[in-house]
């Protein structure tokens, strides 16, 4: 531990020294090479293993004079040696041996034993060291190769939903950025809630669309502390550890080509719950009765009006018949608004992913190289894309014990669109209308009077203003937004092994990422004229901005610099193995938010553009007042975080039966706060392994493996859009005339990582001959430190009385169970894989007025992040349903007594949970059980797998008809239909009575509905997530074949629900919004 | 054994490296969106920050909101808040943020915060009188502030109990997790004393601008903090030093007594500027105790300078401020200081040749100068005149605190719904009571 405080920091001459001892080191080895007397023998030997299979890769130590060298591909190896020098022969999957050399004439045969009950041992990655998954007491879980290509996405992270613990949240969720993926949970109120990701060693600080899923080999989720500790304040919310390939010494020539195709359908437009068109028009009808509205005729913004109220007016002028008018509508029934989107706006989605990857070693270098294209097309018309990866790895030994490792990856990831609107997204006004046709009959472009009326812009400007009209169906040829996201990592790793125990790893790490944006609007579209003729000059008809296409260009980049030393010990005694690290590393990510720029006027041949005055006002032509150009160049603030970091792990195991888990480390970084720096504060995990099935007491035989672990610890989280410092804005004082600063937020000295402490009880097993095995973890989470508003002592600040802090914190607790079983053989080989995953947190403290009621969650439909004491985050609270009443009004409670007023109800403080309350608490948002069921059947060749995914204990709020939303925005429920409308049917339906805008409590009315518990449904549902078939051939050498093996496979992702709770069908992970498509793909893997 | 002492190099090497260059790694702002203020330039910003914060709408109220002064009318009482109406009877109340705690440790945290920051700042040839005069000011805020916090929350000093009487909470750090702890009287003043005297070499000896302290004001305010411990003396040296840097005065003569603010702000006399914060209103809505309003000779311009009619009363307005009521140090204020020590270290001629310096400003030609046959007669006359000059600025409080210590045995009496209410001479009530909020979340003992 003094070792671990000594090294805290200055990492620049920790690297000097480094290097400084390296060199010297070195120079006493080239010694000891150069000293070859001819005296000096050699033993010559193979080592094989117990099927008399030769070993490659293991390693020789003479113990006498520390010379050590690997067998080859054949197993041989040639040593300097004398007779009675002791050797010892290593290698991770065989039992170590040591003997004495007895004649150095004689070649021997050295037979390892394998490591007893490690043949199926998994060997996992934490960042900072591998270690084997049955030595350490840390929850680990893996997702190896095999299931890693499950799924085809080209995202890596997403081939993780549904195999693995993480919780991949549908919601979304109000101003959270980020992945949107949970592990063991949420551990943040208002901090940032994602995982960290790393890439083999170091944080990844790119896109993450920008690795390749091929050139990954496995992906681990470390859960509790014990795993995720060693990353300090990054691990509070879990760790997710990326693997890349690795080429290995002594490997013949390897190529790999991978290819597949993925197709999408198109989306299932019809399934959205919507008001039928009939219902549409006929509620039009019935606000232009009531005038709704009508009012924007005279309104000099000259707002735009549906066709049916354009249709109405004229018929209220008499310009037109009643047949004329019902010709119309009738001619309007017939529009198919879905048909209308996908034909104008959708197009299938398909992505090619093509891999290829050449490997290969001998006992001195190892390299490969991989390259990967992707070719993207979208769901919406013109979006489309591709992505080219390629990656170098190299790893050589120029001396016995040194090996220096260099990786390059580099990405060119281009996506493009031509902001085609979404559906529903056409909207005359703001509001959205059922019954638009985009094309005529002769496939023709319609107009649609998106802004303004139409009666307005077939006039405004007698011809001398561009056309002002807006065709939805061409528009997205003038549009065209480019985004190039290049990113380039690199690093650089020197490995020293001295001593026989002792490891030195040098590591570097540069990354690097741009990103640039090209929009460019061509004159022809309606954005571009649009604006044109807005900043037009009435009378005048000058131009403010010039004729010409819009272009407007954004460039932001990221960097990140990481530096390691880490010193690996590791040595076996008799009955006892330690292996230990320690080392120190900082880090540096400077991300700068984009510039950007417009220029108007814009010809790219001949290139010209105009230079505009972003600082004048300019009156505008709808309505005159004045207004700026929109654009004026923006320069992005850089952000920098930086780390300095020291730790320490240690695994000492004695006999295979006890295992101890210690690590500490400590974080300083420029977003915390002085006092954080300076204090000593470690991240710190304790574990203990007890394998049972070790004990000599212990003879159950049909249990080949039972092994209990425990962790205790702590992580921490960062945010990083909290500083310690002070911000201040400057102002000048009115009356002295000097310049002024003020502060706005406190710097905080004390402000530091968000915390997590974590107890883990597991217990792995392993019975019926290896035919079951799985792992029960129980694990219970406290987060402190959360940061929270905070009541001040304003006697340090008379400014304010309340200030964020560290104080707030939840509380969770959960269960995983994995289970494997081979439930059947041979012939066919029948592999079931359960996932369960068990996880409730509620909020513990919180400080303010709003987390003291359960009325807070109203309102929120669980979608966004709402502190209640005692409560999830993500939650549902109702109002009590009392049923219509005679008019059709929903009625709650209040005080008991069913009543109409929402207000008195709204505004009710006090909650008790009793039977006659008028609010109470319902449920998590959050699902608390969920995980998947694999199974996987393979006979010969074939193989089969299917995961039904499941999600239980949780709820959602159904869509629900709004009448305020239906005549503002034009978005109605197809319940429109079985709504009130006379005394009676208050007994057979809950949808209440269309009432106009000026009815009492209109607003309150819809709320109360929407939200009352009616409308609350459980959300539990088992979905089907995927079916894989595959075929693979496989070539033996002695066909003389190149190939070596072959798998053809197809798949089906998203083949939807199987069975859910509510009886009206409605998907709870995707209500109210469009379900994601089917997807097929097929594809082939090679291996030569 | 050779690996072992690299090794050894090498851990040697880590210990002397990790205290070298660490904390400038991660001294690195994090976004340079944000605007720190870490420069000479935003640290004197943070100090010239003058409404709200550091000058104007920032000393306390309250004393003199308690004080004898002035009364109001039964209608005005009864349409103040419950907090206002127990305020002006003397009847402890709870009340919260924000207050005149809250904003009198508003400029002691900027001050505070200046000097941290002051630390890293290097102080070269090139930036020495701004960093000095950031210093210098940072000081003299935070004392000015301590004083005014002690003249209203402690008791008066005393000598023999100062030492355990309960003073305010010293804060000299930044840090809001430093917990706020209450000091005794006796740390308060010396604190005060401390700072100011530090604050000297570093300010200018005029200020270019009333909102910034200077040594002017610095030796002003020392001369209030000495005769506030009725320590005459040292409060004598100081005013003297005072008004050797300048002694001008307004002459009354030349202001118009028809105006509704006849002394404009910053005027000659203006040291250095601060106002009240108007945390009760009871104080604007005064009127002029009649014996008080009575005791102004007819041929004194002040009767009309100071005030105006109001029903059948009268209203101050004659303040220095800009608005509200000015605070602030000005030379008037150092003139009566002076006389007041000068009559009590026996310097009858002294005392009043200062005395009537001011005088001759404050009424019409026909001023007489006045006599005294003995320092006591002398002094009498000084410490009447004292509180007829000095009205609405913030000094009614401390004086009636330290006279009574004197023996003057002053009660203070209020008349609502015809009960008479009495604040006796040495009340502890006299140490106003912090607010509810501090005491409750701080672990602070509220005053007796």
């Amino acid at each position: 531990m003094i070792f671990l405080y000594q090294i805290k920091k200055n990492l620049l001459l920790h690297l000097i020294a480094l290097f400084f001892i390296l060199l010297s080191s070195e120079k006493a080895l080239a010694g000891k090479n150069d000293y070859q007397l001819p005296s000096d023998t050699f033993i010559e030997g193979i080592v094989i293993d117990s099927a008399g299979k030769p070993i490659s890769g293991a390693n020789i130590v003479n113990i006498h004079n520390y010379h050590s060298t690997r067998t080859n591909d054949k197993g041989t190896f040639k040593l300097i040696a004398t007779a009675g020098n002791i050797l010892e022969v290593s290698h991770i999957n065989y039992e170590t041996y040591s003997f004495k050399v007895k004649n150095i004439n004689a070649p021997v045969i050295i037979k390892l034993a394998l490591k007893e009950n490690e043949e199926e041992d998994v060997i996992v990655n934490s960042g900072y060291h591998t270690t084997s998954k049955s030595r350490s007491a840390g929850s680990f879980n893996k997702i190896d190769n095999a299931l890693l290509n499950e799924q085809l996405s080209p995202n890596i992270l997403n081939r993780l939903k549904d195999v693995s613990n993480i919780y991949f949240d549908p919601k979304q969720v109000i101003n959270r950025k980020g992945l949107n993926l949970t592990v063991r949970g949420l551990s943040s109120i208002d901090g940032y809630t994602d995982p960290l990701i790393v890439l083999d060693n170091f944080p990844y600080t790119g896109n993450i669309d920008n690795i390749n899923p091929n050139d990954i080999e496995s992906v681990t989720i470390l859960k509790d502390a014990a795993a995720a500790s060693i990353w300090g304040a990054k691990a509070g919310n879990g760790v997710i550890v990326i693997t890349t390939k690795k080429s290995r010494y002594n490997q013949a020539f390897n190529l790999n080509l991978n290819a597949s195709i993925t197709i999408g359908q198109l989306p299932d437009l019809a399934r959205l719950p919507e008001i039928s068109t009939r219902d549409f028009i006929y509620v039009e009808n019935y606000l232009f009765n009531n005038n709704y509205g009508l009012a924007d005729t005279n309104n000099i913004n000259r707002p735009a009006l549906t066709p049916v109220y354009e249709m109405l007016l004229k018929r209220r002028k008499g310009i037109i018949s009643s047949q004329d008018s019902a010709a119309y509508i009738n001619a309007l029934l017939k529009v198919d608004p879905h048909q209308q989107y996908l034909n104008a706006f959708y197009q299938q989605p398909i992505t090619q992913q093509y891999n290829a990857s050449v490997s290969g070693g001998n006992n001195r270098y190892a390299w490969q190289v991989a390259m990967s294209y992707n070719q993207l097309q979208g769901q919406q018309k013109g979006n489309e894309g591709n992505k080219k990866n390629i990656r170098l790895e190299n790893k050589f030994k120029p001396l016995n014990n040194l090996e220096i490792v260099l990786n390059a990856f580099y990405t060119y990831n281009l996506s493009q669109n031509h902001v085609i609107p979404a559906y529903n997204n056409v909207t005359i006004g703001s509001k959205r209308v059922p019954y638009l046709s985009f094309a005529d009959e002769n496939g023709q472009a319609i107009a649609i009077d998106q802004h303004y009326r139409g009666i307005y812009t077939d006039t405004a400007g007698a011809g001398r203003l561009l056309n002002w009209k807006y065709y939805p169906l061409t528009e997205h040829q003038y549009r065209n937004q480019k985004n190039v996201a290049q990113n380039l990592l690199a690093n650089i790793a020197v490995n020293y092994d001295f001593l026989n125990s002792l490891r030195l790893s040098l590591n570097f790490q540069q990354e690097q990422q741009w990103n640039t944006t090209e929009a460019l609007s061509a004159i022809e579209s309606f954005y571009t004229r649009d604006l044109i003729n807005t900043y037009t000059v009435r009378n005048t008809y000058k131009l403010n901005i010039p004729l010409g296409d819009i272009l407007t260009i954004g460039n932001g980049r990221a960097t990140a610099q990481n530096g390691r030393a880490q010193l690996n010990y590791t040595k076996r005694f008799s009955k006892m193995s330690v292996i230990a690290f320690a080392g120190a590393e900082f880090r540096e990510t400077k991300r700068k938010n984009p510039d950007s720029q417009t220029m108007y006027g814009y010809y790219e041949d001949p290139l010209s553009f105009a230079v505009t005055d972003y600082s004048s006002t300019f009156p505008t032509y709808i309505n005159g007042s004045s207004k700026a150009i929109p654009g004026s160049p923006l320069v992005g603030n850089i952000n920098i975080q930086r780390f300095l970091s020291t730790y320490f792990n240690s695994e000492i195991s004695y006999d295979q039966r006890y295992t101890i888990n210690i690590s500490a480390r400590k974080d300083g970084s420029n977003t915390f706060g002085l006092k954080t720096n300076d204090k000593w504060n470690p991240f710190w995990s304790a574990g203990a392994v007890w394998n049972i099935t070790k004990e000599k007491f212990f003879n159950i035989s049909s249990l080949t493996l039972l092994k209990l672990r425990s962790t205790i610890g702590i992580g921490g989280s960062l945010d990083p859009a909290r500083t310690a410092l002070p911000v201040s804005t400057s102002l000048s004082n009115t009356i002295s005339n000097l310049p002024i600063r003020k502060i706005s937020t406190l710097n905080n000295p004390s402000l530091r990582w968000e915390q997590t402490r974590q107890i883990n009880i597991a217990v792995d097993f392993e019975a019926f001959n290896h035919r079951i095995n799985g792992s029960i973890d129980y694990y219970f989470k406290k987060s402190t430190d959360l940061y929270g508003p905070s009541p001040l002592d304003y006697t340090t600040w008379g400014v304010s009385n309340a200030i964020v802090k560290n104080v707030a914190s939840m509380r969770g607790r959960g269960l995983e169970i994995s289970l494997i079983s081979q439930n059947l053989i041979k012939p066919v080989h029948w592999t079931s894989h359960v996932i369960f995953n068990y996880n409730v947190s509620k909020v513990a403290d919180y400080f303010s007025p709003e987390s003291e009621t359960i009325a807070s969650f109203v309102g929120t439909g669980g979608t966004s992040v709402t502190p209640v004491k005692g409560k999830p985050l993500f939650a549902i609270a109702a109002f009590r349903w009392g049923g219509l009443n005679e008019k059709g009004d929903p009625q709650g409670y209040f005080g008991g007594e069913l009543t109409t007023d929402y207000q008195k109800i709204r505004e009710q403080t006090v909650f008790d949970e009793g039977n006659h309350s008028s609010v109470y608490f319902i449920g998590s948002a959050d699902p608390k059980i969920f995980g998947s069921f694999i199974n996987t059947i393979q006979y010969k060749g074939f193989s089969l797998s299917a995961n039904l995914t499941y999600k239980f204990g949780h709820y959602f709020v159904r869509p629900s008809l709004q009448y305020g939303a239906l005549y503002i925005g034009g978005t109605g429920n197809k319940e429109f239909a079985n709504r009130w409308q006379q005394p009676g049917d208050e007994k057979v339906t809950n949808v209440p009575a269309m009432v106009f805008s000026n009815y009492t409590q209109f607003t309150n009315r819809d709320v109360f509905y929407r939200f009352s518990d009616i409308n609350v449904l459980k959300a539990d549902h088992i979905r089907l997530a995927y079916v894989n078939l595959g075929y693979t051939f496989k070539f033996s050498k002695k066909e003389k074949s190149a190939l070596r093996q072959l798998t053809l496979f197809v798949n089906m992702s998203n083949p939807g629900l199987i069975w859910t709770h509510n009886k009206e069908g409605i998907d709870p992970d995707y209500a109210g919004m469009i379900v994601p498509a089917q997807q097929f793909s097929f594809g082939v893997r090679s291996n030569f | 054994m050779k690996y072992f002492k690299i090794l050894l190099t090498y851990l040697t090497i880590f210990a002397i490296g990790h205290t070298l260059s660490c904390n400038k790694y991660l001294d690195k702002k994090s976004s340079n969106g944000t605007v720190t203020p870490t420069s000479l330039a935003d640290l004197q910003g943070l100090l010239d920050d003058a409404n709200n914060v550091m000058n104007r709408g920032v000393t306390p109220i309250l004393g003199e909101a308690s004080s004898d002064d002035f009364f109001i009318l039964q209608s005005v009482y009864d349409s103040r808040k419950t907090t206002e109406q127990d305020f002006y009877i003397w009847k402890r109340t709870p009340y919260q943020f924000p207050n005149d705690w809250s904003k009198s440790y508003a400029p002691v945290f900027s001050a505070n915060f200046s000097l941290e920051y002051l630390t890293k700042i290097e102080r070269t040839a090139a930036n020495s009188s701004a960093w000095d005069q950031v210093k210098g000011s940072a000081f003299f805020y935070r004392a000015y502030n301590f004083l005014n916090l002690l003249w209203n929350h402690s008791k008066a000093y005393d000598t023999e109990t100062s030492k355990t009487d309960l003073g305010i909470a010293l804060r000299l750090g930044a840090d809001f997790n430093d917990p706020s702890q209450r000091s005794s009287v006796e740390e308060g003043y010396q604190r005060v004393i401390a700072d100011t005297k530090a604050a000297i070499p570093l300010l200018p000896i005029k200020p270019t601008h009333p909102f910034r302290p200077s040594q002017w004001a610095a030796y002003a305010l020392l001369a209030r903090a000495y005769l506030s411990m009725r320590i005459y003396d040292s409060a004598s040296h100081y005013a003297s030093l005072a008004l050797e840097i300048s002694d001008s005065l307004i002459d009354f003569k030349g202001l118009s007594a028809n105006s509704a603010k006849p002394i404009i702000e910053f005027n000659t006399e203006t040291i250095f500027y601060t106002d009240m914060y108007t945390y009760v209103s009871t104080l604007g809505r005064g009127l002029i105790d009649t014996t008080l309003y009575s005791s102004y000779h007819d041929d004194d311009l002040r009767k009309v300078i100071y005030f105006r009619v109001n029903g059948n009363y009268y209203s101050f307005k004659g303040s220095y401020s800009i608005t509200g009521f000015f605070s602030g140090l000005a030379t008037d204020e150092i003139f009566l200081i002076q006389a007041e020590c000068l009559a009590r270290q026996g310097n009858t001629s002294g005392a009043l040749a200062s005395l009537n310096k001011l005088l001759k400003t404050r009424w019409n030609t026909k001023f007489t100068p006045l006599q005294a046959e003995s320092s006591q007669e002398a002094l009498v006359l000084i410490l009447k005149e004292r509180r007829k000059e000095l009205i609405f600025r913030g000094l009614r409080w401390i004086d009636i605190k330290r006279l009574n210590k004197e023996g003057s045995g002053i009660d203070l009496k209020r008349y609502i719904n015809s009960t008479e209410f009495i604040l006796k001479a040495n009340d502890d009530y006299f140490a106003l009571p912090l607010p509810t909020d501090i005491i409750q979340q701080t672990s602070m003992p509220q005053n007796p």
